[in-house]
């Protein structure tokens, strides 16, 4: 009796599962399935939900010509890319002092580090804005990942999690062996760390590729936007383009960022995972 | 370095820490604190690029109550967050422990509730654009198969912020994952202790699980309640209005006008940069009291392991 039981709970709990996995995804296979048809397939009634006939590469053509879309795009695998690079080191420098060094007052600074993840860009970006208006480097891409390779306070906190997991074990007979604070950063930590170093670099590239509210303080002028900031503007304010042509945009605007999650899901699971837990 | 004096060795630990901690230091002051206490200079100033700089005292903070757009900025964003963050939080809550049940092959669903939140919103703007579009959009097409007149979502002074709202519930991804990896790092011998005096899924859920994934909880909440003070990209995309202004208002009728659009709209477009200072500061107050109103207020549930 005790079986079909059990059975009819499992089938239920995977029906609601995929119930919210097509939910979830729908939008998504919504975007292409709009993407790639043509536009007299768009405005009837029923509404179809696969395109009888396809339009891809006309639909690809057209909205290529509407943004930049491989300048944008090199533009935000640039930014992201430095950024992410800059952050990883940075951060984990940081973290070090934070997790594996004592000194007076080191609470009391990584509470207020911690405290930054609170402050709102936006309460600051004017004055941040015009720093880069002092430094003349308005107009480059310099703002979207100089900041980063200072460190960040997300970052730092992950990093910190992880290295306090570090047996000391391993720091004391290096040091006994006269190595260096730096020599033990280099050689001992980093080498095993190589998982939560590439979950940042990971998570920098994500969050900065599809940051919007920055680069577009930053970049007013076509040829400097981020991918985010050029496939916004194919939402076009007083003309907008055929809706096809925008959401093949959003797809190939979107593809990267999933090309690169498809490789790194694994990294992004842990980093989350990671960053909820208190150990 | 072995046998270094004492105060020999205070100090090359001082350096040290100097070194590794340079980097941030720096970032820390330059592209943070410095920002932040500028930013209150201007907000007391007048400042609007064109014209000298010249005190005003609170004029700026005291003009802000009166500006309609600035209130109703106000009144939205609260709307969006109170309703969004026991909604985003029990429904990610949910999928969590849905996900945590066993099943084979949950990471597969994990990763399909995760995609949404990883698509670039801009992406998900324009989707949802369309689906929400009044005559031929999937929604309202849905709705009216089952006999309901859908409204005109993004038209609709009342309709535009819940539509946001159910955009927004799309992206929990993040909060699913953290949920789930809490759940999963449960010590078993409460669950054994409750199930031995008898206790049903309910009981479990309600006793165990709840009161030991508190701070996780906690950790989601304040994850939520933070951005959802800023939100900016889905809103900016998803508004539309039917001026020469263009996006980036908040429309119709300003009604999902939100704090950072506004602040943004009057820093960038009507270079207002002393009243966009002080309402810059504002929001940073706000979002402090928020934060210590949630630490304060689930200080009696949270409860953590020793």
């Amino acid at each position: 009796m005790e079986i079909p039981v059990i059975t009819i709970t499992k089938i239920i709990l995977y029906a609601v599962m995929v119930f919210f996995a097509i939910l979830f995804i729908f939008p998504f296979f919504w975007m292409v399935s709009v993407g790639i048809r043509s536009g007299d397939e768009i405005f009837v009634k029923p509404i179809l939900l696969l395109p009888g006939h396809l339009q891809i590469l006309d639909n690809l053509k057209a909205t290529l010509g509407l943004f930049d879309y491989f300048g944008n795009l090199k533009n935000s695998i640039y930014v992201c890319v430095l950024g992410a690079l800059g952050t990883t080191i940075s951060s984990a420098m940081a973290a070090y002092a934070f997790a594996r060094l004592r000194w007076r007052g080191r609470n009391i600074f990584f509470g207020l580090t911690l405290s930054t993840m609170m402050l709102p860009f936006a309460a600051y970006m004017i004055p941040y804005y015009l720093i880069f208006q002092r430094l003349g480097l308005l107009g480059t891409l310099v703002p979207l990942w100089l900041p980063y390779c200072f460190g960040g306070a997300f970052n730092i906190f992950l990093y910190t999690q992880f290295f306090r997991g570090i047996p000391e074990d391993l720091s004391d007979a290096a040091k006994i062996d006269g190595c260096s604070e730096l020599g033990i950063f280099a050689r001992i930590i980093l080498p095993n760390s190589k998982a939560i170093l590439a979950t940042v670099f990971v998570f920098h590239v994500a969050w900065m590729w599809q940051e919007f509210l920055i680069p577009l303080v930053f970049c007013p002028s076509g040829e400097k936007y981020t991918l985010a900031v050029g496939l916004q503007s194919l939402q076009g304010g007083s003309n907008p383009p055929p809706w096809e042509q925008q959401l093949m945009g959003a797809t190939i605007g979107s593809l990267p960022l999933l090309i690169i999650f498809a490789l790194t899901s694994k990294f992004f699971v842990r980093g989350l995972s990671f960053s909820g837990l208190k150990e | 370095m072995p046998f270094l004096g004492k105060s020999k060795k205070r100090l090359y630990s001082t350096l040290t820490v100097l070194i590794f901690l340079s980097p941030w230091i720096i970032g820390f002051s330059v592209f943070l604190v410095i920002p932040m206490c500028t930013a209150l200079y201007y907000s007391f100033t007048n400042w609007d690029v064109f014209s000298p700089i010249k005190w005003v005292g609170l004029e700026n903070y005291l003009m802000l109550p009166k500006d309609g757009i600035y209130t109703k900025a106000v009144y939205n964003t609260m709307y969006f967050i109170i309703i969004t963050v026991p909604l985003n939080l029990s429904f990610s809550l949910f999928l969590a422990l849905l996900l945590n049940t066993g099943l084979r092959g949950y990471k597969v669903f994990r990763t399909i509730y995760v995609i949404p939140f990883i698509m670039p919103l801009v992406a998900t703007g324009m989707v949802w654009r369309w689906i929400f579009n009044d005559t031929y959009g999937l929604l309202n097409y849905l709705l009216s198969s089952v006999g309901i007149k859908g409204p005109p979502w993004l038209t609709s002074v009342q309709w535009v912020k819940p539509a946001i709202i159910i955009v927004n519930l799309f992206l929990i991804g993040q909060q699913i994952v953290i949920f789930l990896a809490g759940l999963q790092n449960m010590p078993d011998t409460l669950y054994d202790a409750a199930k031995v005096d008898g206790a049903n899924w309910m009981h479990r859920l309600k006793d165990v699980t709840l009161p030991l994934l508190s701070p996780v909880i906690l950790f989601n909440a304040v994850i939520i309640v933070i951005g959802s003070l800023q939100v900016f990209t889905l809103p900016y995309c998803l508004s539309w209005v039917a001026t020469s202004a263009g996006q980036g208002q908040g429309g119709p009728a300003y009604s999902s006008t939100f704090y950072v659009m506004y602040l943004h709209t009057r820093a960038f477009e009507n270079l207002q940069l002393g009243r966009a200072c002080a309402m810059a500061w504002v929001f940073f107050i706000i979002t402090m009291i928020f934060t210590y109103l949630l630490f304060r207020l689930t200080r009696k549930w949270v409860f953590y392991q020793v």
